[in-house]
């Protein structure tokens, strides 16, 4: 399934459909050494490993990207986000109480 | 993908090492309790806020500089975590990484562990950073 994206096109199509939203077939080739035909190709095989999903508007069809496989990484780094806040928030406090015991004085942050 | 913070101590170098370096000290913000050997190769176990128990080995010591230390949960991804620090006018800067050296599964659900085990690789990673970030 993650063959999808073992292409290099492929991954340039994602991070163009992650970066500027959904786009038709040819507003991508535009940008690829390749031709419509094969950006078609590409999103085939995006669409069918769940990656991209496609939707027609009028005479245009657009592919978007599916947020869900991508979920894990961002919940990871929400949560070591947070817990780093909190680890250099004691961090910072720990040693603001350390400069204080030895007379020191610590600025209005 | 990568985790990036940047704080402003207003601690000397010194004092913002040995919060860094000292396992007693470690155990006052890291974690509780933190057991580090504090030289390169050096292993240890790390006790989070949330209960996760984290082993780790150290990479890198170079004092009131840099550390680095790759760390693992239990059953989890392994990351590396980068320290560095800088003198600035009222004290240190610290600048904190932490980069997944693999896939990571936020939950361990065995489907979502077996959808990540597929090679994904750092531009992947990336582009879900900038989802995020979106």
């Amino acid at each position: 399934m993650f063959g999808a994206l073992a292409d290099p096109t492929r991954r340039h199509v994602v991070e163009r459909l992650v970066a500027g939203g959904p786009e038709t077939a040819t507003a991508l080739a535009r940008d690829l050494p390749i031709s419509r035909q094969a950006v078609v190709k590409h999103l085939q095989s995006l669409s069918d490993a769940g990656l991209v999903d496609a939707a027609r508007e009028g005479r245009e069809v657009k592919y978007a990207i599916r947020p869900e496989p991508f979920s894990d990484a961002i919940e990871w780094m929400m949560r070591a986000g947070a817990q780093w806040d909190r680890r250099l928030e004691r961090l910072s406090h720990v040693l603001g109480q350390k400069v204080r015991d030895v007379g020191g004085t610590s600025e209005e942050r | 993908m990568q985790i990036r913070r940047e704080i402003e101590l207003q601690a000397d170098l010194a004092s913002v090492w040995h919060a860094l370096t000292d396992s007693d000290e470690l155990s006052d913000w890291l974690g509780d309790p933190v057991e580090l050997e504090m030289c390169p190769g050096g292993n240890g176990t790390i006790v989070d806020d949330e209960g996760m128990v984290r082993h780790a080995r150290i990479r890198d010591v170079d004092p009131e500089r840099r550390l680095s230390l790759r760390w693992w949960p239990e059953d989890g991804a392994v990351s590396e975590v980068t320290f560095e620090l800088c003198p600035t006018e009222g004290g240190t800067r610290l600048v904190v990484t932490e980069t997944p050296l693999g896939p990571v599964s936020a939950q361990a659900s065995v489907a979502k562990a077996a959808y990540w085990e597929a090679r994904l690789d750092t531009l992947w990673l990336r582009v879900s950073a900038a989802a995020l970030v979106r």
